[in-house]
Parts: C-alpha cells; structure tokens; sequence
C-alpha cells in the first residue's frame, strides 16, 4: 500500500513583477520578472529528510515559503496530506498552520523580542486553542523547553538574555509545541557557532526521532545537508538541477554544479591545496537567465547545444581583457564598439566596430582570443563568424536545449550530457 | 506594558548630567502639573476674578502682598492666572496628546502593515497634512469649530490635534515599515495568528517605545502651539478660561508703559514648563534610543598588569608585524569587557596567519586593535611592532598615514563598505591620489585596472557603480582597493563569511596568489576551520581574549595539543564528519571571565589547579606555544 506524500509541491513557479519605470507602467509593456522558482516539483514523504540546497538566488528559501503558503504562487500547486493548499484563502490556511511549522536562519530576529520565552513558546497554543487556560499552556512549555535542552529557568527571560544556540532552541520548542507534522527549517544553524551547530542538528534528529517529524532542510552547507538529509535537491537559478537519495549524490555527483559545490566545500584538512578548478563567473541575473541551460556560461564541460549566446560573448571578452595587461586592453577596446547591444539575449551577436576599425578588425581580434584558447566551451556554440563592413556578425547555434530532469539511475539530473542516457 | 517598564529602566539608570538634567525636566513638570490638578485650591482668586468683597482690584498694580504677581489691566490676579493658565494648558494638551494618539496610532499600524491602495491614500492624505503650515492650519480648523462648539478648550484641543494626527501616524508607520519585515513577525503569521494579533503582540508591542518619547516632545510643542493660537487671538476664549498667550499678547502694549509682570511671568511658565516637557522627552529619547547608549572607557581603569604573559611563537624569519601582549578592552554599561588579554603573535613577510575563534573571542577586536581603529570607549595596552615602530603609541595622525599604503584591511560585509554614490573607477582615483598624489591619470587608471584585473573584475566594468556588482565582485572590488597601495600587511576581518561557498572559494583562491605574487603578510580572521587549514601557513587559536594555542597549520590540526582547539576541530562538520560532536556550555562573559583558565568550565581534560591559576605559555617547539596545564 503506497502512502500518500507528506508534502507534493507540483510546477511550482513563483515570479516576482520588476516594477519598470513609470511610463513603462503606463505604456501596459511587460518589464520582465525575477523568476525566483521556475517551475519546480518535488514530494517529501512522511519521516523523510529533504535538503534542499543552493547558493543565494538559488530560489530554496523562497520554496521553502511556496512549501508554507506564505508566498503567493504564480501557478503551479501545493498539496499537503492530500489537501489542496494552492487556492486556499488565508482564513482556510490558519488553522492547518499548526500541522507545518518553520525554523529561521538568525536565532537573534527570531523570537519576538516584545514576548518572553514563555510568552512566545506558548503561543502557538493559544492561537490554535489548544490548552486549557494558563496553567496548562505554562505546563507544556515547560515540557516542550525540557525536551528541547532549556530549562524552565528560562521562561521568564526575554530572548536579549539568552545565547545563540538557546535562541534556536526556544525556536524549536516554539516549532513543535503544536505538534506539527512538517518543519521547514531554512538554514538552521549556519548563524551559529561551529561548537553549537552539532548540539542542535542532534536536537533537530532527536525531535524527527521522537516526534515523527518531517523536515525540509534549506542550506547552502553540503557537508551538514550530507549528515542530515536522505534526500538532496540541488538548486540553482529557480529550479532543481539535481535531485536523488543522499548517498547517491555524493558518492556520485553528476551535475557539473554539484560537482563544483562538492569540491568548494573547505575541508580542515591542511593537505588539501586552495586551487579547485572552480566554475568562471557568478550566479546570473535571476530576471534573464542565460538562454538553454541556465549553467551553461559558468560549466567547464558545456558543449554544442547547451544555449550559447550573444551575452557568453560579452563574457568571453571580459575574461580575454582581464588576462592582459591594462596596456593591450585599451588597444583592443578601442577596435570594438559599444557592447550593450550583446546583453539582449539572442542566438545572432552582432559586435560593432569602434571607431576607425572595420569588422574585419574586429574578427581578427575574435580570432587572436580564440587561438589563445581554443577550448574553452564558448567556440563549440559558434556557428559562424561573418565581418559585415562596419561590424561582425556571430552566429550561435540556435538548436539549444533547456535541459529538463533526466532519470539517471534513480537520480534526476537537468543537465545535457545524460539526455542520450536514458528516457525522459 | 512590561516591555515598556523594560525599555524605561535605562532612562532612571542614567548618571551625572544626562540624570541631572532628566529630574530637573521631571520636577519641572510636575510643579506645574500640581499647579494644574490643585488650581481651585492653591490660586488666590478666580481666573477673571477682578474684584473680591466688591471692590475692585487695582489695574496693573506692581507686585504685592495682595497680588504676588502683581494684576493686569483688566484688574486680574496675574498670580491666579498663570495657576488657571496651566490647568489649562495641560487640559487642552492632555486631551489634543489623547486624541492624536488614539487616530494617529491604529491608522498608521494598519496602514504601514497591509500597506496597497490603503497606505497609498492614507500617506497622501498624511503628506499633505504635513506640507500645509500647521499654524495656518490649526487657525483654520479653529474657526471651524469656534462657529460650532465655541472656544473653549475643547476647540483649541481638536485644532492642536489634527496637526498632531499626522506626526504619530509617520513616526509609527515607519517603526511598522521597518519591523513588518522581521523574520519573527514572519514567525507570527506563520504560527498561524490572524492578523490582529500579529499586529498587536508583534508588531506594535515593538513599536510603542517612540509613542512616548514623541508624546512629550509634542507636548511641549503642543503648550507652544496653543499659546500661539492664543496670542493670535483665535485660541481659548478669554471668557470660557485663562491662556498664557492671551496673557502675554495683552502685556506687549503693558511693557511699553513699563508694567513689566504682566507679559513676563506668563512667558517664564511657558519657558519652564515647555523646558521641562523637551528635558523629559529627550532623555526618553536618549535611553530608548540604543545608538545613543555608550559608555567611555578610561585608560586609568585598566589596571597596569595584565593576566600572564602570552608567550610569542619562536619562528624564524624576519616578522613584518609583532604583537606582544596586546590588551584590548572596551567600556559597556554594566563595566569593563576585556575583548582581548593579553595577545602574543607574530605574522612574517608572505605568511598567511589564521585567527580562528567563535562569537566572542575577541578576534574582530584583535583585528581593530592592531590597526587602531576602535571605537570611542576602548583602550589599548601593549606592543604591537611594525616598520620599528609600536602601533600602539603612534599618534592617529600617524596611523592615518600608515593605514593604506602601509596597512591594509579587508571587511567581512561588502555590501555596505562602498560608497554608492562614486563609480568604482572614482574609489581608486581616491585612494591612489590620497597616498602617491605625484600619479598621473594614466598611472593611476593603469593600476586601477591592473589591481581589478588581478582580482578577475573586467576592466569594462571599471566605471560602474557598487550596485551594479553583487557581494562576490564587490569583496573582490574591496581586495583590489586595498592591494593597489601595495600594503605589506593585510588585516582581513571574515572577508568571506557573508559570501556564497563558490564566491568564498575564489575569494580565497584570489589571496593565495597574492600571497604568492607579492609577498604580502595577511592576518585572515574566520571562525570557519575548513579555510584555516586550506589557505593559511599558521594558525591562531582563540578563546575569551586570549591565544590559547598557535603554530604551524599541518602540526596544529594534524596533532592539537589545546584541548579547545581538539574539541572545535572535532566539532566541525565536514564531508567525512560521521558522527556529531560539540562542546557543552556557552563561551564566556568577558565581562567577568572564568577564574584561572577561561576554558576550565567546559574542559573535558579539566585539573584542580585549572580553576586557580591561569596557565602559563609554554613554547612546544616548532613556533607552537601553548597555554594550557596538560602541558606545564
């Protein structure tokens, strides 16, 4: 007999609206939007650890609000237990909050510093009317801080007069006084000390073990996702780029991002040398993420079809300058006219001449940066290069994919190089 | 209510001037409060009495037995007039205060929380309150109501109320603005608490504090206000109660004749109780105010000894900064915080020192106290060694010159470390002109982008500004900043703490070869071990002030021979971490530190004579001292 999936999050998708300008508001123009989850879907079954892992901009804590209905959702649906959460009105959704609880990243904005421990602990009791009266309700915050490590010593104190790691435990007690059946726990313990991080994730272990808890962890720490989580979604720009059973994925990481976030990790181990043949550049801009594979600019191993475009040949020009001294940049600067028509994401670049330069001038340039190095990824997109009198036309491939999850042997990876591997 | 009495506690705690000056603003309250509530009782006669017995009092009679004060034209006590004045006064004051408060308050909760069309309609109505000149408007509205009510206090206190309305409705919609976006008013909803609540015990219970503070501020405008209005004739009407201002607007022509008490005594009980008013709110504001809260330290009070001396690794190699005995400690209200205690080390040329150490150890202060950039109530102890010279006798003058080109420092938040209003370009220019001003500007833009360049920022980028980066670039933006003077020691202070693990790793990536490159010494300061081990030749260990453990990285991690430094080590999660391991207990007050060793309270390997003595510093061998029992 199959349970039924605690949590199942279905397509989800969350846009948030870039306000333009004013006369952009007026003209009705549609001035794009930061696509912060891009269509994910994931199902966590009762008793079962997910982390969900990602840098920021990755788009997991905006999940992990999507998983409690404190975002509004662009499309896509939630269901909790069986039940139906996307359409809900706010009135309908209070009293199933009690069933779905969250721990925050800063133990110190936590708790509200009005409330006492006891006063904020117990009020999830009071909201959800689950104890008779004063006496009852101070009785159970008395066992739900016991079982959290406090004592009742600190009932009477405001949250200024407690530590770190006693301000994330009151949150935890305050988290499942309820008893709820998921906790969404959105970096945990990467606010606190080394020493203290132990002491609470074996808390949080405790409490999954003795109160058939079920959590989404959100971090951007592997190395504690690996000792927590059964099971691992890796995100990156707003979707899941790799998800399978814990074990699975670092034994085996198949996603060059995972790949990169697994050897970044610093080690205490003094030999183990710095140089980690890390990914070029930066997360990119969540509003116009790069065309095909959003990983594509930054993975060592792109090839033909990953989504080359005119914005990688902005980059490419970038790295060449930065590799030469300022002397040779202002030369070469002057051959190449304005670059801001590159930033419109298109499969046809058109690169100006600057100046007395001609497109031929500006071809050979392209040339010189591709005989300086001819593997990197970019020239496997590159159709064709044409001089057009004053300007030079790049052609890139326009047969991109945008990977969706390929199945690999019981892990989902959205990345090219498994799309021959198995059906989708 | 608790939270308030909480809030107020430091407000009575206060000593010398800030205490003086607060009862002196409370006493002067309070007389003209009893003056107020006892008017019946304590003033000799009625507020347009002017006669008693059938005769008539004299006009404008000099003070006297009979009239104290002496007596207006109209033949009024002028005595009598300044007790009924201030009844009313604090009668039109209190009730305008009240009802301010009771339409400003709610509207600006509901409006700062829900904000949409609602907060849109509201500010506007708000703005617009505030953008008409309030006298004027105060005027308006009491003619308004002199048509309809008369003018007695009621009126004056309607028109003080509408220009008051829209203060207390900014003030708490900006308190809301700021607080609404607080992860435990997030906690609340997503307790499940409907909106009212969350809106109550959230979010109002901590904004309430600035309703006080502008409650007496306003006050004390509000007494200004309406004595205006009563100089201008439109205020109280002379029949229906006794005004200052009134008082005040019939003595100018009395001066000029030279009946001196009748404009002067209602203008001395303005001055005074509108000085008591503005002392009590503004030491409210001072106690409520947290930035507002500091205490000095004095050099006297740090006593001349120190604990042990901390004893300086044995290295070999010339030592571009040498550090001995350092003592940083800083003053708080509840007394002297010794953030760092006494601090030995050495940083040679090309070396990589890591300062590794939890909240709390003092490893941000070290940071700020070799290169003297303190705040205001610490004092420095000790010798720091740099060029021949002790850092810590150098007057700032001197430090100012040194820090750039000679000293470096490297921040832990890039996002607020540069100005945002100069292009990148525009941040070199100054720091390069403000050091080498001989530079010309193809110099200085040559190693502007040279410096960038070094840190993988595109010279195309040059001329943008901070917000077009993000926090990766902008760090990497700061390094260059700070390595294009060619400083020969580096101070980073958690450069990468607030940074991405990808970002962090070719950040760090990015200092090795500057190590390499240009022999550049760095003191990196991290709580994170895992960077410790990869990127740094020596490693410091720190806890409650002090260096409890220091020497080469292979032999501290490989064999540590502190048993905090064994304990962090086990404690920290890697990728091969198999099981969870943590040390018990909190790190210590620095404000009264354990007696003997300051880690004794949660030492696994804890002896009698830990809790005694402090242990010495006793060198292992190799440039690895440690200061521990186990090993004396």
């Amino acid at each position: 007999m199959s349970e039924r999936p605690l949590l199942e999050l279905d397509d989800v998708r969350v846009h948030f609206g870039l306000r333009g300008s004013f006369l952009q508001r007026m003209a009705g123009r549609d001035v794009g939007s930061v696509k912060a989850v891009d269509g994910v879907t994931l199902s966590l079954r009762r008793g079962e650890v997910l982390g969900v892992v990602g840098e920021s901009g990755s788009g997991k804590t905006t999940l992990g609000r999507i998983a409690l209905r404190t975002v509004p959702l662009t499309s896509g649906t939630v269901r909790f237990d069986g039940t139906d959460l996307t359409g809900l009105r706010e009135s309908r959704l209070r009293p199933l909050r009690r069933r779905m609880q969250m721990v925050f990243q800063d133990p110190n904005a936590s708790l509200n510093p009005a409330m006492t421990i006891a006063q904020a602990v117990g009020h999830p009791l009071q909201i959800h009317k689950l104890a008779m009266g004063k006496t009852e309700r101070e009785a159970r915050v008395a066992e739900a801080l016991e079982r959290v490590g406090l004592g009742t010593g600190v009932m009477a104190k405001y949250p200024s007069d407690l530590s770190g790691g006693q301000k994330q435990r009151a949150v935890l007690a305050r988290a499942v006084i309820c008893g709820p059946d998921l906790l969404v726990a959105d970096e945990p313990v990467s606010m606190l000390d080394m020493s203290v991080r132990a002491r609470i994730l074996e808390l949080m272990l405790d409490l999954k073990r003795d109160l058939g808890l079920t959590y989404l962890y959100i971090t951007h720490d592997l190395a504690t996702a690996k000792f927590f989580c059964d099971t691992i979604a890796i995100m990156y720009l707003g979707r899941v780029v790799e998800y399978g059973p814990a074990e699975q994925i670092y034994a085996d990481p198949r996603h060059p991002y995972t790949q990169a976030l697994l050897r970044a990790i610093p080690e205490p181990d003094p030999g183990r040398a710095v140089p980690r043949d890390l990914p070029r550049g930066e997360v990119p801009d969540a509003a116009l993420p790069p065309l095909g594979c959003s990983f594509h600019p930054r993975c060592p191993v792109a090839f033909e079809q990953c989504g080359w475009e005119s914005r990688d040949l902005a980059d490419l020009l970038e790295r060449h300058w930065v590799s030469r001294p300022a002397e040779t940049y202002e030369t070469e600067r002057a051959v190449v006219g304005e670059l801001d028509e590159l930033e419109q994401p298109a499969t046809t670049a058109t690169l100006a001449a600057g100046g007395r330069a001609t497109g031929k001038d500006v071809e050979d340039l392209l040339e010189t940066i591709r005989r300086e190095n001819p593997t990197d990824p970019l020239w496997r997109g590159v159709r064709n290069i044409r001089p057009d009198g004053e300007a030079v036309t790049v052609e890139f491939r326009d047969d991109h994919v945008d990977p969706p999850l390929y199945d690999v042997g019981g892990v989902k990876v959205a990345c090219l190089k498994y799309r021959d591997d198995t059906a989708e | 209510m608790r939270g308030l009495r909480r809030a107020l506690a430091p407000l009575f705690a206060a000593r010398g001037l800030p205490r003086v000056l607060l009862w002196v603003g409370i006493s002067l309250t309070a007389v003209f409060v009893i003056l107020a509530v006892f008017a019946p009782l304590i003033a000799p006669y009625g507020f347009d009495q002017y006669a008693a017995d059938g005769v008539r009092f004299p006009q404008q009679a000099a003070p006297s037995i009979h009239h104290l004060l002496g007596t207006t034209v109209q033949s009024d006590d002028v005595l009598s007039r300044i007790i009924w004045g201030a009844r009313t006064s604090i009668e039109v004051v209190l009730l305008a205060l009240l009802l301010s408060i009771v339409v400003g308050v709610p509207l600006g909760l509901v409006s700062g929380y829900f904000g949409g069309w609602l907060d849109r309609i509201l500010v506007l109505i708000n703005d617009s309150l505030i953008a008409f000149p309030y006298l004027l408007l105060a005027i308006v509205i009491a003619f308004l109501l002199q048509g309809s009510i008369g003018g007695g206090v009621a009126t004056a206190a309607f028109a003080i109320t509408v220009i008051y309305i829209p203060q207390y409705f900014r003030v708490v919609r900006n308190s809301v603005l700021s607080v609404r976006e607080e992860p435990y008013v997030e906690a609340g909803r997503v307790l499940g608490a409907p909106p009212r609540t969350v809106i109550r015990r959230y979010v109002f219970a901590n904004v309430v504090q600035s309703v006080p503070v502008l409650a007496s501020l306003n006050a004390a405008d509000a007494i200004l206000t309406l004595a205006a209005l009563s100089f201008l004739g439109i205020g109280i009407d002379p029949s229906a109660a006794a005004e200052w201002g009134y008082d005040i607007s019939r003595g100018i022509d009395d001066a000029q004749a030279g009946y001196w008490w009748t404009g002067l005594f209602p203008g001395l009980a303005i001055i005074l109780l509108v000085t008591g008013l503005t002392l009590v709110g503004e030491s409210l504001n001072d106690s409520i105010n947290p930035l507002l809260r500091q205490r000095r330290f004095t050099a006297m009070a740090m006593p001349k000894a120190g604990l042990e001396p901390a004893l300086a690794p044995e290295t070999a190699g010339t030592s571009v900064i040498k550090v001995r005995d350092l003592r940083v400690w800083y003053g708080s209200e509840r007394g002297p915080v010794q953030a760092v205690d006494g601090v030995s080390l050495d940083v040679r040329q090309g070396e990589m020192l890591g300062v590794v150490g939890e909240s709390g150890c003092g490893k941000s202060t070290l940071a700020r106290g070799l290169l003297g950039l303190l705040p205001a109530g610490a004092v420095r102890d000790g010798l720091v060694e740099f060029d021949g010279r002790n850092l810590v006798e150098l007057p700032s003058e001197e430090m100012r010159w040194l820090r750039g080109p000679s000293l470096g420092m490297v921040f832990q938040e890039p996002m607020t470390r540069l100005d945002p209003l100069m292009r990148v370009s525009a941040h070199f220019a100054e720091a390069l002109r403000t050091h080498e001003p001989e530079l010309s500007d193809t110099e200085v833009r040559r190693r502007s982008l040279d410096a960038l360049a070094g840190m993988g920022i595109p010279p195309t980028r040059f001329g943008n500004y901070p917000y077009e980066f993000s926090g990766g670039m902008r760090q990497r933006i700061l390094i260059a900043l700070t390595l294009v003077l060619g400083p020969k020691f580096v101070v980073a202070d958690e450069p990468t703490t607030a940074l991405d693990v990808l970002v962090e790793a070719q950040i760090l990536e990015i200092l090795a070869d500057v190590k390499r490159n240009f022999d550049t010494s760095i003191l990196f300061i991290t709580h994170n071990l895992g960077i410790v081990a990869e990127a740094c030749d020596r490693v410091a260990v720190m806890y409650a002030g002090r260096v409890v453990e220091q020497g080469p990285v292979s032999a501290v991690f490989a064999d540590p021979q502190h048993p905090y430094t064994r304990e962090l080590l086990a404690s920290t999660i890697s990728l091969r971490t198999t099981g969870l391991r943590y040390i018990e207990g909190s790190p210590p007050d620095l404000l009264s530190p354990p007696s003997g060793c300051r880690f004794h309270p949660r030492c696994p390997d804890v002896m009698a004579v830990c809790s005694e003595r402090f242990p010495p510093s006793v060198e292992l061998g190799g440039g690895h001292p440690v200061e521990c029992w186990l090993h004396v």
